[in-house]
Order: structure tokens, then C-alpha cells, then sequence
């Protein structure tokens, strides 16, 4: 049988905000977005802390790190960036939110109430060009994780395809706060595609407190520069 | 039509220091009596770090071992993984070699290059560069097998010129076959002039496609052994039960068991995009629980009458072989499986013979598409 995660879904309870801020609708059509994205392997005991139960590991068990440029949205220009983690449910490929970060207060309050992700207000700076990407993921307290994509080799959008991204979405129940498995559908659409075969990921400042840094690489797999249009959705029960 | 049995060594947790030995025994005393009642084939796979999955990590070993218990049985290496930093071709060749000895010429020489990335990645091989490996190791292997003075400058190996011993005591070398899973693979296989070891755990109409391009291209190829092999095994799962639903609730159980496994396992398609692997990078086609516990036409778990319908869509497809996996670790208790080999054997096998397949072929409508199907099991 499958290693199932260890994570109770209270885990990842947030605080929500006393009321909730005014954000155009969702879904958000996002043009001309980037997505730099990396596969990284990680220590299978720390990812099954942090996944939840429903959700298998895989042999070997590794993450799914991406940061996403969205020059134009309805909410205006933002970036978010999340740590997923690499998995199974019901047999089929996953993805799971372990966190999350977003440099938008649209945004923040559209993933808090409607997706389960991005949950973290944060920095996020990101420089893409023909030749390279770079960004720094950035929370309140400061800098948890670089990423670098030094050479690009342009391939066919075709080889590329990303799961859907699954969360814990914090809501006000009857009986105070609920937490509940919240699914989104795969939510880009690839235009254009390069894959980098000399990635690093760096962690500029000990922050071992946080997800982003205790979730750490073990042997980078693989790194894409993607651009197209996003489609920043709200997440629905599984099922 | 033929039939063989295949080993992956799956064994679940918890593990003991006993677990694996377990395994290895059982499956040995199932060769023994595979070999006796008509099996023709047995293989075993080449994994490395699929935990659960697959501890079948050295299969020359374990061949060797069933060769000094078996008389008849071909021994498959499926697959010996034709690439150089994870296994030196001379040594590949080397170890097949002893094999092919030791077992009195029965070793059926299997090659391939892994398809997923715990494999590959665990020794840091460029997935972009697995193909070409393995295209030019089954190149320099059978000239290692059949030339004195062996001297290879090629992109991924070189060695200066050395006598390669042992010597296959196959003449001119064994049979070569290629793992295929993919469309792509089925016609490389066939332009290399190499046997089709298909090993997606599929359904005749999931191999229809592979085994006609197979069939259709090997007729112009350029081969890179002695002699050209035009022979197709299909992969599938065996559990003949005493009854339809006694045979759906053990088998059908198991089989899934197996997939659920195999879905947690990284295929490089999953999570590296690359030429060299066609898979996207998200879902996988899996068969999904409904599909395996309704048993597709073809998937041979069932009573004897519902094998042997199932199998003559394996005939209509036309492959040689269908090689069968028989278990995963002890979902199936051992003493069944030896009965389910038993019971195929007695009632599956003799309405395969060429005789009867022959019959059966004349008394057929002709369409363009061969025999007609039989109706489908339920």
C-alpha cells in the first residue's frame, strides 16, 4: 500500500480577516503570464508530515514549486508563488498546496476565500527573458527561497502539460472555523516553453520555521519558463 | 499462440529481513511449475529503488538461479537496462552471456532504458540522452558477442579493442527484444529487426496499433543483431479462477493492488518534459479502479471459459505470446497462484495450439482485419 500523508487538514487553518475585502470575480482571465516552474525532490518523511491523508506519496517523493507572473487581471498586474507537493489521490497524479505567497491583496483574498491559495501575503520579485528567469520568493519576515533558471532552451509547448493544484481552503462554519480540501482544474494554457538544464534553488536566509525551507531540494529535477494565459479560478469540493 | 510468466518482485510493507526471500522462493517454486506444465517463457524485470513495486533489481541472478531448476522454460532478461552509467554494455553483455550458458541456451535477451525518473534520476542520467544509450548499446552488444577483437569509439561508451567472454553459446547470439510501450518504441524495434516485448499491462486493442506497425515496418529493417527477429509478446495480468466471481474477487483485487502501486511510482514523462519520453507532464493514462474491477475484454481474469475467450482477442491481434503477471507479493495467497498456472494450462492452453488456432483461422470470415473477434466476455 501507498505511504498516505500525515497532515490534519487544522495544519494549515489560517486566520482570516475580519471581513472580506472587495475583489473583482472570479475566474480571472490572465494574459501574457509566465510561469517559472521546478520539480525538486524532498525527504519522503517530511513531505508526509505536511501532506493530508487523502493524498499518497510517490516514489520518490518531490515537490512542485512555481512562481507565476500575471501582468494583466482584472485585479491588475500581480504574482504568486506555491510549494506544492508531488502526489497521488485515487490513483491519479496530484498536486497539493503546502504554501503559498502572493504580493496582491486581490489576490490574497481571492485565493483566502475561493481557492484555499495563495494564503500568505508576501514579495515576489521575477525577471524572465528569452535567455533566463529569476525570482525571489519573499514573506513577511523576509527572504525563504531564490530561483534560478541561468540558460533557456526553447521546446514544444507540447511536452508540457501542469496538474491541477489541490488546498485547504479556512472558512467560518456554523461551529466556528472549518477547514476543507478544496480541487482547482489545471488553469494554464502554454504558449510558449523552454526548459533550463542548470536550475539552482538557494535559500538565502535560515528560516526554518517555514514550509518553504523545511520542504527543501534534495536533487532538483527538472525547470520550465512558460508563458501563456492563466486562468485564476475558484476551487470547488473534490469530487 | 504461447505463453510465459513474468516477475517484477513486488513486495509490500511492512518489509522484514524475510519479505523479499519470500518472494524470490515463491516465485521460484512457481517457475518450477510453469516449466513443467507448458509455459514456455519466463522474465524478469530490471528495477532499480521502486520501493513496493519492484525488487527485481538483478534478474541475471535470479535466472540463473531458476535456470538450475527449470529444463525447458526461456529465461527472459526484461529488461537488462542498456544504459552505460548505470550498466557498462560489456558487463552487459558478459553477464547474458554466462546466463545463456549456464542455462543451456534458453536466455532470451531483453533491452530497454527505464521510463521513470526514480530510476534514471537515482544515477543522474540525462533523461534526453536514454534513447540514443540504448540505441547504441544494442548495437555494440551482438558484435561483443560475435567478434574476438571488440573495439566501440561511440558517443555514450568507448573501450579499446578486448575480447568480451564469455562467448553466448546461442549461435550466432540470443534472441534481442526491446521493452515497448510506446507506438514510437514498436517501430524502432521493428527497424532494428528486434522482438517486440511489450510491456503495457494492457488489452489486445491497446496493442493492435503497436503490433500492425511492428508487423508492417520489420519487413524493411536494417538489423543490428546477426538475424532479424519478427516475434511480438503482449503483456497482461493471469489469475484463472476456480469460478467468474471467485476469479474476479481474487485476481481482480490483485491486479488492482499492482496498479494502485504502479500509480504512485514518477514516470519522466510526469515531471521531466523531454523528447525522449512522449508522456506529458501531468496525468498518465492509468487504468482507473472501475476499469480494472470490470476486467476489459482481453484482461485474462477468470474462470477457464472466460480466459480462453478473453484470449482469442490476443490471437485475432496477433502476437506470438502473451506473457502474464500472476501476482503482486502475496495479494494472491501462493497456493492459488500455483493452481490458477495449473488450471491454465490444463484447460487455456491446448485451444491455442497451432492446430487449433489453424481451425479456427480457417473456418473465420476473411476481413481486412484478420479473424473476427469472438463476443465479448462479461
Amino acid at each position: 500500500m501507498p505511504d498516505f500523508g500525515r497532515a490534519k487538514h487544522a495544519k494549515y487553518a489560517i486566520d482570516l480577516p475580519t471581513s472580506k475585502p472587495e475583489y473583482p470575480a472570479l475566474p480571472w482571465t490572465c494574459a501574457d503570464a509566465t510561469i517559472l516552474n521546478v520539480y525538486f525532490e524532498v525527504r519522503k518523511e517530511i513531505l508526509l508530515d505536511w501532506l493530508p491523508p487523502e493524498y499518497g506519496r510517490t516514489v520518490p517523493a518531490y515537490c512542485r514549486l512555481f512562481v507565476v507572473d500575471n501582468p494583466q487581471s482584472p485585479a491588475g498586474s500581480f504574482r504568486d508563488a506555491t510549494l506544492g507537493l508531488g502526489s497521488r489521490m485515487s490513483m491519479m497524479p496530484a498536486i497539493f498546496a503546502a504554501a503559498s505567497i502572493t504580493n496582491s491583496r486581490a489576490a490574497l483574498a481571492a485565493g483566502i476565500f475561493e481557492r484555499g491559495y495563495a494564503n500568505a501575503f508576501g514579495k515576489i520579485e521575477f525577471e524572465a527573458d528569452r535567455t533566463g528567469a529569476h525570482a525571489i520568493i519573499s514573506d513577511e519576515k523576509g527572504p525563504l527561497l531564490e530561483v534560478t533558471l541561468p540558460l533557456l532552451q526553447t521546446i514544444e509547448p507540447s511536452r508540457l502539460a501542469y496538474d491541477h493544484v489541490d488546498a485547504i481552503k479556512t472558512s467560518r462554519g456554523d461551529n466556528g472555523m472549518k477547514t476543507e480540501l478544496m480541487v482547482t482544474a489545471p488553469d494554464f494554457k502554454i504558449e510558449h516553453a523552454a526548459i533550463c538544464k542548470n536550475a539552482r534553488i538557494e535559500y538565502p536566509t535560515e528560516r526554518p520555521e517555514s514550509a518553504w525551507q523545511i520542504l527543501n531540494n534534495r536533487n532538483l529535477v527538472s525547470a520550465q519558463l512558460v508563458r501563456g494565459t492563466r486562468t485564476f479560478a475558484a476551487a470547488r469540493l473534490p469530487g | 499462440m504461447k505463453f510465459g510468466i513474468f516477475y517484477e518482485h513486488s513486495v509490500q510493507k511492512p518489509w522484514t529481513r524475510q519479505s523479499e526471500l519470500r518472494e524470490y522462493e515463491q516465485a521460484m517454486e512457481q517457475i518450477v511449475l510453469a516449466d513443467e506444465i507448458g509455459f514456455d517463457q519466463v522474465w524478469q524485470v530490471e528495477h532499480h529503488f521502486l520501493e513496493e513495486y519492484s525488487h527485481g533489481s538483478a534478474p541475471e541472478v535470479f535466472l540463473a538461479a531458476a535456470a538450475a531448476r527449470t529444463k525447458r522454460i526461456h529465461l527472459g532478461q526484461g529488461i537488462a537496462v542498456c544504459l552505460p552509467p548505470m550498466n557498462h554494455p560489456a558487463r552487459i553483455a558478459e553477464r547474458a552471456a554466462m546466463l545463456d550458458l549456464v542455462s543451456g541456451g534458453r536466455l532470451e535477451f531483453g533491452t530497454g532504458r527505464s521510463a521513470t525518473w526514480t530510476e534514471v534520476g537515482g544515477f543522474n542520467i540525462d533523461p534526453d540522452s536514454t534513447k540514443e544509450m540504448w540505441d547504441e548499446c544494442i548495437r555494440a552488444i551482438p558484435k561483443m558477442w560475435t567478434e574476438d577483437e571488440f573495439e566501440w569509439h561511440g558517443k555514450y561508451f568507448s573501450m579499446p579493442p578486448r575480447n568480451v567472454l564469455p562467448k553466448p553459446i546461442q549461435d550466432p547470439h540470443p534472441p534481442m527484444w526491446v521493452a515497448v510501450s510506446s507506438p514510437e518504441t514498436a517501430v524502432q524495434a521493428a527497424e532494428r529487426g528486434i522482438e517486440m516485448l511489450g510491456v503495457t499491462l494492457g488489452t489486445p486493442a491497446d496493442y493492435r496499433r503497436l503490433v500492425a506497425d511492428y508487423r508492417r515496418i520489420i519487413k524493411h529493417c536494417d538489423p543490428v543483431g546477426k538475424f532479424v527477429n519478427n516475434q511480438v509478446n503482449a503483456a497482461s495480468w493471469l489469475y484463472c479462477g476456480e469460478d467468474p466471481n471467485e476469479a474476479k474477487a481474487v485476481g481482480g483485487a490483485a491486479a488492482f493492488s499492482f496498479f494502485q502501486t504502479a500509480a504512485h511510482l514518477v514516470g519522466l514523462g510526469g515531471i521531466y518534459p523531454s523528447h525522449a519520453y512522449t508522456a506529458q507532464a501531468n496525468a498518465t493514462a492509468l487504468l482507473s479502479q472501475a476499469e480494472i474491477l470490470s476486467l476489459r475484454e482481453g484482461f485474462p481474469v477468470g474462470s477457464p471459459e472466460e480466459i480462453i475467450q478473453n484470449m482469442r482477442y490476443w490471437e485475432e491481434v496477433g502476437v506470438e505470446r502473451v506473457v502474464m503477471l500472476i501476482n503482486f507479493d502475496q495479494a494472491i495467497p501462493h497456493k492459488k497462484v500455483l493452481a490458477s498456472l495449473e488450471r491454465f494450462a490444463k484447460y487455456v492452453m491446448p485451444e491455442f495450439t497451432e492446430e487449433k488456432m489453424a481451425e479456427r483461422a480457417k473456418k473465420a470470415p476473411k476481413t481486412d482485419g484478420g479473424p473476427e473477434a469472438p463476443p465479448m466476455a462479461t
